[in-house]
């Protein structure tokens, strides 16, 4: 079991495990697809999901891939960091075609563009001109208070106990 | 006048546009597929989610870590448990928290309760899609004896609330056990008549043997977990090949039917409910006595180390994982939630479903176990 | 069992399914029956539903508030209430069910245990079918919206009262701090408390709700859940610049403060409260450099003031006065600063250069310091008045009050404050084998008392009431106990016997009044009372202080009103004289640091708002 891990750090990756059937490995941009195709090549063939981290002070998306072999029993979780202000990425859907939703999700909630995804039309939003919304600078509270209308005595005229400054 | 003969290119007519949904007796919550039929045939299957999309992920980023022990059972409605325990879990790992074993034992009896109360539903389902009505309202009633069971455990029917960092929030109430020992008996004298009734019975075996067949292969490349993954032949259950919990101190099978189609997802639901009852059984037997919580610091001052983790359960539609990563924090930095049925439902269905006939459409979506909050979050 | 599998025709089966004509059904006909599963009959004995609150035991701390995730409680002012103690805010829940999603995190937050759900979950709304549809969502929305009282209590639900409070979330227990041992720490005046390690802090700190009650308790209102919450963050420096907003003696308060906070801490209320003074000593502790997170310093504006006293006030009032950019002088007839920290308090409880740490930090401000100068002896106070822009007064108790009694002028019959002066001073070094008789029960009665054990004497206390109201700390009583300090209560002083020196302590045994006005108990002493002798090598009478200001000259000090107790001021330290202030144990009612620190402060304000006054700036 432990092998798989020398391998890759073979690659020259980072590689740690996160416990016994866990283990995570750090990949520059460039070479996701290889890694990927490698891990798949290596019995990693389910694609159980695609995360996004919004890492606004560092102006990084951190793009987490979570695979799974079912032989070795072993759950691979592969992150990539993108540059925020140009989040480009190239599409997973050559190795998994179902890559494609994920990546349609992570493109409509992050704003991230997956170079070859042929479908990244709008998904769960409707209409959705504002920021990208699980952005961390996306504000839920002003997006409400503007797009809603507020009852003016939403307090029902009383004030939480205002700690004394 | 000139006519331009009909062809597939310019006939509008040909094809017609079917909602399934989002009001639909086949399909839990609000969601919905697009058809494009062809007659009776489905030529072009597009889900149309986000009626349901309530932003849970963008919502836990917002409040506290424990304050969000009461948002994310609301993932998935018919088995809310499953959540609570793989959040909980998640959090455990990174702030390396011990859970008294008693405690442990305390959620495999919550999780396998909660296996049970989502197949009961899931099938009672089926009975609504395919007619036969009775065994929805037989399955329905009998998961209620389990919500009982619940209510008096948690105070909550559904939406538990129970489970807590480091272990679950109150200890088992006096008579507890006796009582889940009293309805394992009579789900033990009830799974005959439903093997009788519902699986071995002429309609619903008409309707689902040989509908959807899954092969192992297609099962693995469009990420099917869980029961749909089994019943195409591929034996891997997270209880057994990663053991979470105490499942390593249980002795339990993985039940083999393999068959791929529509009939074998149900009847391998069936089958792991057998030993999903077995499970039970030992956790009366074998829960040893002891504290039930490890004590954490206050919800105000809670907070988890920097790091992240992949916690997942096996839910009773497969793997149902939360991503979570923590800044040092009060509130989690964020939270990216795997519903099981997030690529069944969104990526497999609109493979699976061309050229099915209409009326199989809601059954197949039932015996896939679909569940659209869990990914519709 | 598997597809091929069908159940065979059989043309009785028809009949096998009339047996569920007779079956029960899954449904009660409710309300004429009820479900029979839980042991009482109804829904679960846990059952989550309508809140019930006892309002006379709710403090309105707001933390079901603040931890509800719904936004679903607001804390509404009453007035038809009395408050639960002295503590307690007027404010109560108030529930909106169109919001609540009953998940009882308000319940398990509860620090006092009156906020419970019951099993009721039924409410009807009838709408008046005058209503329009306009006003109607209104109304209903209205409807909802709800005061929890007693009205479910008779039908409780999830309840976590006292017998199960350890199923809520708070964590009662507080991390003891390590003490040294009773008998090894009664024969040397080192510290014998433990500052907190970093894990120990931590832990302590975690217990915080956060919901700031001590805050109201505090009498410099410090930045207590602020500065709590830095350290479970693992961030003394943060935690220290929270404190330095209110408080420049962070070391010296957290060794030996009254700790006001700890009384009104939430968490005692079912547990034991959380020790707010140790974790400010822990983060005092752990930064060496106050300076580096302490305010920056301002520009000097070319106003000048003079502080009389070296102690806390003065202190205090000299840091934030220089913040504001006054130059400020302080006149300390004694040699070393500190005032009553330096000559009152033991080093056991507070080592002098902990102390030193903390005035080197102000002095650090570029405060200018004149020692071994008395105000009125070597520097006139009208002098004062003229040369300098205003002037505070920060001079403290220092007229002991007299036990008045047969005997008192005989010699070894002290007071606490003098008595302590030579222990510190180092006059007094040696008590082995000696009585020592100490009359009150406050910290400076305990300090003696304790001093006294220290230096090898056999200590007997006697205090008017009982154990309970002494004034003193709770846990100083009890190490003082522990160390072997005899206690007598109830205890009225009636003559002191001897030739030149103390020999006999005479005291009668009071018997207790209730006070008819709600305050503490009167002891009363009859012709009944039994007479008790003890003989006494030295009588140390520590029943309190009064101000002595005879370096101002009689005319001032009748026009600011002195009445021979205490300086009367505004809310700014402002006496009825201009440009005169006053702060600390002269002018407080309670006669503590933290209080006279407080006092300090506010003067600073008080200064600038004069001063800008005198100006025309207002």
């Amino acid at each position: 079991m432990a092998d798989i891990l020398d391998e890759i750090r073979a690659m020259d990756l980072k590689a740690s495990w996160l416990n016994d059937w866990e283990f995570e490995v750090i990949v520059p941009k460039e070479r996701i697809g290889s890694v990927l195709d490698y891990l798949k090549s290596r019995t990693f063939k389910g694609f159980m999901g695609l995360s996004c981290v919004d890492w606004i002070d560092e102006g990084k998306f951190e793009l987490v891939y979570i695979l799974q072999s079912y032989d070795l029993s072993l759950e691979a979780i592969v992150k990539t960091k993108i540059p925020r202000h140009r989040p480009v990425i190239e599409s997973m859907n050559a190795i998994w075609k179902l890559c494609e939703v994920y990546e349609r999700e992570m493109h409509e909630f992050f704003g991230i563009e997956f170079v070859g995804n042929p479908n990244l039309r709008p998904f769960f939003l409707e209409n959705w001109l504002d920021t990208p919304p699980l952005r961390k600078d996306f504000d839920t509270l002003a997006f409400s208070e503007e797009l809603f209308e507020f009852k003016e005595d939403e307090t029902h005229g009383i004030n939480p106990p205002e700690r004394i400054e | 006048m000139e006519l331009t003969p009909l062809n597939e290119s310019n006939d509008d007519y040909r094809y017609y546009e079917l909602f399934i949904g989002p009001n639909h007796p086949g399909i839990e919550g609000n969601f919905s597929y697009i058809l494009k039929m062809k007659g009776h045939t489905v030529a072009e299957a597009t889900p149309d989610p986000g009626l349901l999309h309530r932003g849970f992920e963008k919502l836990m980023e917002r409040r506290l870590w424990t304050q969000n022990l009461a948002l994310i059972p609301r993932i998935c409605v018919p088995e809310p448990d499953v959540n609570e325990v793989a959040y909980c879990m998640g959090i455990e790992h990174m702030a390396k928290i011990e859970v008294p074993k008693r405690a442990q034992y305390i959620r495999v009896i919550v999780l396998e309760l909660a296996r049970i109360a989502s197949f009961l539903f899931g099938v009672s389902g089926l009975g609504g899609t395919t007619g036969h009505y009775t065994s929805a309202q037989w399955l329905i009633g009998d998961r209620d004896y389990i919500l009982d069971l619940f209510e008096w455990l948690t105070g909550g029917r559904v939406y538990h609330i129970y489970q807590y960092p480091g272990g679950v929030k109150n200890d088992l109430p006096e008579g507890w056990l006796d009582k889940l020992s009293d309805f394992l008996d009579y789900m033990g004298k009830r799974l005959p008549e439903y093997d009788k009734f519902i699986f071995k019975n002429p309609i619903i075996q008409k309707r689902t043997v040989g509908l959807g067949y899954i092969s192992a292969d297609e099962a693995i490349e469009n990420g099917l977990t869980g029961p749909n993954l089994r019943a195409s032949g591929v034996i891997y259950d997270i209880r057994k090949a990663q053991p979470y919990l105490v499942y390593d101190e249980l002795d339990f099978e993985i039940p083999k039917t393999g068959d791929g189609d529509a009939f074998s997802r149900i009847l391998q639901r069936r089958l792991e409910l057998g030993e999903s009852i077995k499970i039970l059984r030992q956790c009366i037997k074998q829960i040893p006595q002891g504290p039930y919580r490890t004590k954490v610091p206050n919800p105000f001052q809670f907070r988890v180390p920097k790091g992240s983790y992949y916690s997942k359960v096996e839910s009773s539609r497969g793997e149902f994982g939360y991503y979570m990563v923590s800044d040092g924090d009060v509130k989690p930095y964020r939270v990216y939630v795997r519903g099981p049925s997030y690529s069944i439902g969104l990526y497999y269905a609109t493979k699976a479903l061309v050229g099915m006939r209409i009326e199989d459409v809601p059954v197949w979506i039932h015996t896939t176990d679909m569940c659209p909050p869990d990914f519709d979050r | 069992m598997s597809s091929q599998d069908i159940e065979k025709k059989n043309g009785f089966a028809p009949i096998v399914g009339l047996k569920y004509l007779f079956k029960k059904p899954h449904t009660v006909r409710y309300p004429k029956e009820d479900l029979e599963v839980f042991p009482i009959s109804g829904n679960s004995p846990n059952y989550r539903g309508f809140h019930t609150n006892d309002l006379e035991k709710c403090i309105g701390c707001g933390n079901c508030a603040r931890v509800c995730p719904t936004d679903a409680v607001t804390m509404v002012e009453t007035t038809d209430l009395k408050p639960a103690n002295k503590f307690a805010k007027t404010v109560r829940p108030v529930f909106d069910y169109g919001r609540c999603c009953f998940c009882a995190q308000c319940v398990d937050v509860c620090p006092t245990g009156s906020l419970q759900m019951s099993r009721d979950y039924i409410h009807t709304f009838h709408p008046s079918v005058s209503i329009s549809v306009e006003e109607e969502p209104e109304i209903v929305s209205k409807d909802f919206i709800w005061r929890a009282d007693s009205t479910h209590v008779g039908n409780p639900g999830y309840v976590r009262n006292e017998k199960n409070k350890f199923d809520k979330v708070i964590n009662f227990e507080r991390t003891a701090p390590k003490k040294t041992d009773p008998a090894k720490r009664k024969i040397s005046f080192s510290k014998y408390v433990q500052i907190y390690s970093k894990e120990e802090a931590e832990k302590e700190a975690s217990r915080c709700l956060g919901c700031g009650a001590c805050v109201e308790a505090c009498p410099n209102e410090l930045h207590i859940p602020e500065y709590i919450s830095a350290i479970s963050k693992g961030d003394p420096e943060e935690s220290l610049t929270w404190i330095y907003k209110r408080n420049p003696l962070p070391l010296i308060c957290g060794e030996v403060c009254t700790h006001q906070c700890e009384e009104a801490c939430v968490v005692g209320i079912q547990g034991e409260p959380l020790a707010i003074r140790w974790l400010k000593a822990f983060s005092a502790s752990n930064v060496d450099d106050y300076l580096k997170i302490s305010n920056f310093l301002p520009k000097s504006n070319g106003k000048k003031l003079a502080a009389i006293g070296g102690g806390p006030a003065s202190l205090s009032f000299g840091y934030y006065a220089r913040l504001l950019g006054y130059d400020v002088t302080i006149y300390e007839a004694e040699e070393k600063l500190g005032g009553a920290m330096m000559w009152g308090i033991p080093i056991y409880r507070l080592p002098k250069d902990e102390m030193m740490k903390d005035i080197n930090a102000i002095l650090s401000t570029r405060i200018e310091v004149k020692l071994n100068t008395k105000v009125g002896r070597d520097v006139k106070f009208e002098d004062l008045m003229r040369s300098y822009d205003a002037v505070f007064i920060g001079v403290g108790n220092s007229k002991p009050m007299t036990l008045r009694i047969k005997g008192e002028d005989l010699e070894n019959v002290v007071q606490g404050l003098t008595f302590m002066h030579m222990v510190n001073d180092g006059t007094l070094k040696d008590l082995n084998g000696k009585k020592i008789v100490v009359v009150g029960g406050g910290n400076v009665a305990m300090d003696v008392a304790r001093s006294s054990v220290r230096l090898g004497a056999d200590v007997t206390i006697v205090y008017r009431r009982r154990i309970k109201d002494m004034p003193a700390d709770p846990e100083e009583i009890e190490d003082a106990s522990q160390e072997g300090v005899k206690i007598v209560e109830m205890g009225v002083p009636i003559e002191i016997y001897g030739e030149k020196h103390a020999k006999e302590f005479e005291y009668a045994v009071a018997s207790l009044v209730p006070d008819p006005s709600g305050g503490r108990p009167r002891p009363v002493v009859d012709d009944k009372s039994p007479h008790v002798k003890i003989s006494a090598d030295y009588v140390v009478a520590a029943i309190g202080q009064t101000p002595s200001i005879d370096f101002i000259p009689v005319d001032i000090q009748q026009k600011i009103g002195f009445d021979g107790k205490s300086i009367p001021v505004d809310e700014y330290g402002r006496t009825k004289v201009k440009g005169l202030f006053c702060g600390g144990d002269a002018s407080n009612a309670r006669q503590d640091i933290i209080s006279a620190i407080g006092s300090g402060m506010r003067a600073a304000k008080g200064v600038e708002v004069y001063l800008a006054k005198e100006e025309g700036n207002v």
